[in-house]
């Protein structure tokens, strides 16, 4: 039977701390030209000095020795041997004694992480359909889990009552952390679309305007005027009082559509003089960060001294690299300076003008409406073009009324 | 030198006497090697030449002589000395020159 026994250089590759033994004692390179190298290595090896990681180059033989083995400083000091800087972690102390911001800015980085690994960064919510994720997000962060908190410090067996306590439409919610990204999900209630009314609350439908009735749908109530009617605005079109056969009423929630032929009036007036906003070009920009919910002002750019101003502001959520959205915020607030002067334009640029705001007029009254025909008369008089617009609708004019029966 | 011969022979009894290795009782030099590309010496005392083609090492009893190609000196640790590289060749004694 041959017993196995290790070579010593193999116990020696065998011990696998050797780098990091290496890194925390520090370590220096060493290129010892050729024509020396018998001498220098002659005299380490007399020393007793160890050495790693040779390496034979073209001229010359490079290998490293740890910053421990100092004597040898006398042995490589001479003609033909090239000793590097140390390397290591004595090297990194002493770049951190030279520029102590480096270690500053990595010590409060691991602090950051680790402060940061105990509060939420992020709010997912699932399984709504008609409740808006912002609602129940702002509910939560209401309840003392938002962004920003720490949900070390949350009960959820007490969040989940809480919440169910004042969302009504929730059947159910449950928030999960994910690492620090809170998961809620949420179950909503079914919610019976028709509208229920209280004990005691009944409706009329009246009209909202003049109009004479062409059509007239009855879901719930009576209805109250007939097919060719005119019906002036108030005027119950369907009555929440039913009458019944034997001479007696009662009292219903009355809904239906009343259609009608309408007319509407609208008109527009251009001035060709008016006051227009002139930008001074004076700005004035600040920038705030909101990391979880700490507002931070970075700075203020430019300045505008009791003038008048428009002001957008904007904020948007941080997204490195487009990966992954972070508790921070950007926002940004830009001031305009502007001043106010006179400005005059043609009578084909008023009645432009007027046309089109007409149109957009007329557009936002046939929403629900359709138009039958309309009658368009323009003028220009005193420096002001006016549009007059009559327009011939056909829509329901019926609106709700409601009354109470005690 | 006769004295040396007698104490090596000495030594060399002793050890055959208690049945144990030759190098536990005197400094004689020993030599591992692991196929053709490695090799450690114990009991090396000093290095005498050092080429990419040959290692001269001094050792009691004699130079030892490494021929070969991109030889190369390694691991002086413990007494231990190693050589590795493509080692084609060795020579011991006291009459290598």
């Amino acid at each position: 039977m041959v017993k196995y026994v290790p070579l010593h250089s193999e116990k020696m590759r065998c011990d696998m701390l050797s780098g990091v033994r290496r890194f925390f004692t520090g370590y220096r390179v060493v290129e010892v030209s050729t024509e020396i190298a018998a001498e220098v290595f002659d005299e380490l090896y007399r020393a007793g000095i160890q050495f790693e990681r040779e390496t034979r180059l073209a001229s010359s033989i490079r290998f490293i020795i740890r910053e421990q083995y100092i004597s040898a400083k006398d042995i490589l000091c001479r003609d033909g041997v090239v000793v590097s800087e140390v390397h290591g972690l004595p090297y990194c102390l002493k770049v951190m004694c030279i520029r102590p911001v480096i270690p500053l800015g990595i010590a409060i980085f691991f602090l950051w992480m680790w402060y940061s690994s105990g509060i939420i960064w992020d709010v997912q919510v699932y399984g709504n359909t008609k409740t808006d994720e912002r609602e129940i997000t702002a509910l939560l962060d209401e309840l003392g889990c938002g962004i920003g908190d720490r949900f070390g410090d949350i009960n959820f067996n007490q969040l989940h009552a809480d919440y169910a306590a004042v969302q009504h439409d929730i059947a159910w919610l449950s928030v999960f952390m994910n690492g620090t990204v809170a998961e809620v999900q949420v179950r909503e209630l079914y919610r019976d679309e028709r509208e229920k009314h209280g004990n005691g609350e009944y409706a009329n439908i009246v009209a909202e305007c003049d109009g004479i009735v062409e059509e007239i749908n009855v879901f719930e109530g009576q209805a109250a005027v007939h097919e060719g009617q005119l019906v002036r605005r108030g005027q119950v079109l369907i009555s929440g009082v039913v009458e019944e056969k034997d001479g007696g009423f009662r009292y219903e929630y009355a809904s239906g559509e009343v259609i009608c032929s309408t007319v509407e009036a609208i008109h527009e007036n251009i001035a060709t003089e008016r006051a227009k906003k002139v930008y001074t070009g004076r700005e004035n920009t600040e920038i705030r960060l909101r990391i979880f919910k700490k507002m931070i002002k970075l700075f203020v750019k430019g300045g505008i001294e009791g003038g008048v101003c428009d002001t957008i502001s904007t904020m948007e959520r941080l997204c490195p690299l487009g990966l992954c959205e972070i508790p921070v915020w950007i926002e940004k607030t830009v001031s305009r300076e502007y001043v106010s002067e006179n400005e005059q334009i043609s009578a084909d640029m008023a009645s432009e003008e007027a046309m089109l705001s007409l149109n957009n007029k007329i557009r936002r009254l046939t929403e629900n409406a359709e138009l039958e025909y309309k009658e368009i008369r323009s003028e220009f008089e005193n420096g002001v073009y006016r549009i007059e617009c009559l327009l011939y609708l056909r829509r329901d004019i019926g609106k709700t009324a409601e009354f109470t029966v005690k | 030198m006769r004295k040396k011969i007698v104490h090596e022979k000495l030594s060399g009894r002793i050890a055959r006497f208690f049945e144990v290795p030759t190098e536990a009782v005197s400094n004689t030099p020993v030599f591992h090697m692991c196929g053709a590309d490695e090799m450690e010496i114990v009991g090396c005392t000093g290095i005498l030449e050092y080429t990419a083609d040959e290692v001269v090492l001094l050792c009691r009893g004699g130079k030892f002589k490494v021929y070969g190609s991109g030889l190369m000196l390694s691991d002086f640790r413990d007494g231990v000395l190693s050589v590795h590289g493509k080692i084609r060749s060795t020579s011991f004694g006291e009459n290598e020159v």
